[in-house]
């Protein structure tokens, strides 16, 4: 193995790790060799496989959080903490970067809740009182639908009972119950049609929200 | 060598030899350094400098050097006051033991 197999498989080993982590060691490893002035091999048999460094890596990344609380002793840090922000400006602004956009959009989240929490519940309501309305309006086309549907079938059965009495007045009543057949039909027709319309929309109008909020907070997070 | 070496002992080992060079030095030159008082393996040098760094104990610069890029480790004054303290430590600890050893009695 030489140095390029050793460093391209470190590399595919520390695939999942922060990219500055990543680029930081492998940077640290390249100059290892080229400092070393020896041949690849021998480099390679003190430093161990590119699996043991990057186990080592890794470890250290991993404990990170509870090394820093129980090894950088806590008596000692706040004191010294003047000349260590400086020492981190002076170097670290990259790195230090990373967590104060984290700690910037956790901090705007939690003081802007009042603000864009009102927005959010205001468009929930709203959200609900337009498919409430709509399913008010298919419920009524479907009451409408029963009703002349209902009155229909009532009047028919007066005009063939009153058909004997008096011909004309049954025949204008079987004309309206006709009619009252059809704008039940219509109704009916209507109120499915705006059923299978709406229940799609409203998932599709669902998905649309849960997407653009999510794809929101992924930009923030970049 | 049959005593272990603790992640502050080698905390404290490394900041010391970064601490002798008023320029700093890079990361082999330490490792070697490291290893002429420390068996270790080569590899658990980098993941401390990178925690060191990490605390602000040790900061970094790049210079130019053969037509290439070296990364230079430097103690910053935090650092520095990191190490009196191993150092004060250090000393307390290992008078002890020494008394220990050479059968004195140990005065608090």
């Amino acid at each position: 193995m030489n140095r390029i197999e050793f460093l391209e498989r470190l590399e595919s080993l520390l695939a999942d790790i922060p990219y500055t982590e990543r680029r930081e060691a492998l940077n640290y490893y390249t100059e290892y060799f080229e400092d070393a002035e020896k041949d690849d091999e021998e480099v390679i048999r003190t430093l161990g496989s590119p699996e043991e460094v990057a186990h080592n890596i890794r470890e250290e990344l991993e404990g990170k959080e509870l090394a820093e609380i129980a090894d950088a002793p806590a008596d000692e840090k706040a004191p010294e903490s003047g000349g260590e922000t400086d020492d981190k400006k002076a170097d670290g602004a990259k790195k230090q970067l990373e967590g104060w956009q984290i700690a910037l959009i956790i901090i705007g989240a939690v003081v802007l809740f009042p603000v864009y929490g009102g927005v959010i519940v205001g468009a929930l309501g709203a959200f609900i009182g337009v498919i409430a309305g709509f399913f008010g309006i298919i419920l009524g086309l479907m009451a409408a639908a029963l009703g002349c549907a209902v009155a229909a079938v009532f009047v028919l059965v007066v005009a063939i009972v009153k058909f004997a009495v008096s011909p004309l007045a049954s025949l204008f009543l079987i004309g309206l119950s006709i009619f009252l057949a059809g704008i039940a039909m219509l109704c009916m027709i209507a109120s499915w049609k705006s059923l299978t319309v709406l229940i799609p929309a409203i998932f599709q109008g669902i998905a649309y929200i849960w997407n653009s909020i999510f794809h929101r907070k992924e930009r923030a997070a970049v | 060598m049959v005593f272990n070496t603790g992640a502050a002992l080698l905390d404290a080992v490394v900041l010391a030899v970064v601490s002798h060079e008023d320029v700093g030095t890079y990361g082999y030159k330490i490792t070697q350094e490291v290893r002429n008082v420390i068996e270790l393996s080569e590899s658990t040098l980098y993941p401390v400098l990178r925690r060191l760094q990490k605390y602000g104990f040790l900061d970094v610069y790049d210079r130019e050097c053969g037509g290439r890029n070296r990364r230079y480790y430097r103690i910053t004054t935090s650092g520095m006051t990191q190490l009196n303290h191993y150092k004060g430590d250090w000393k307390e600890y290992s008078e002890k033991i020494t008394g220990i050893f050479e059968g004195g009695v140990v005065h608090e």
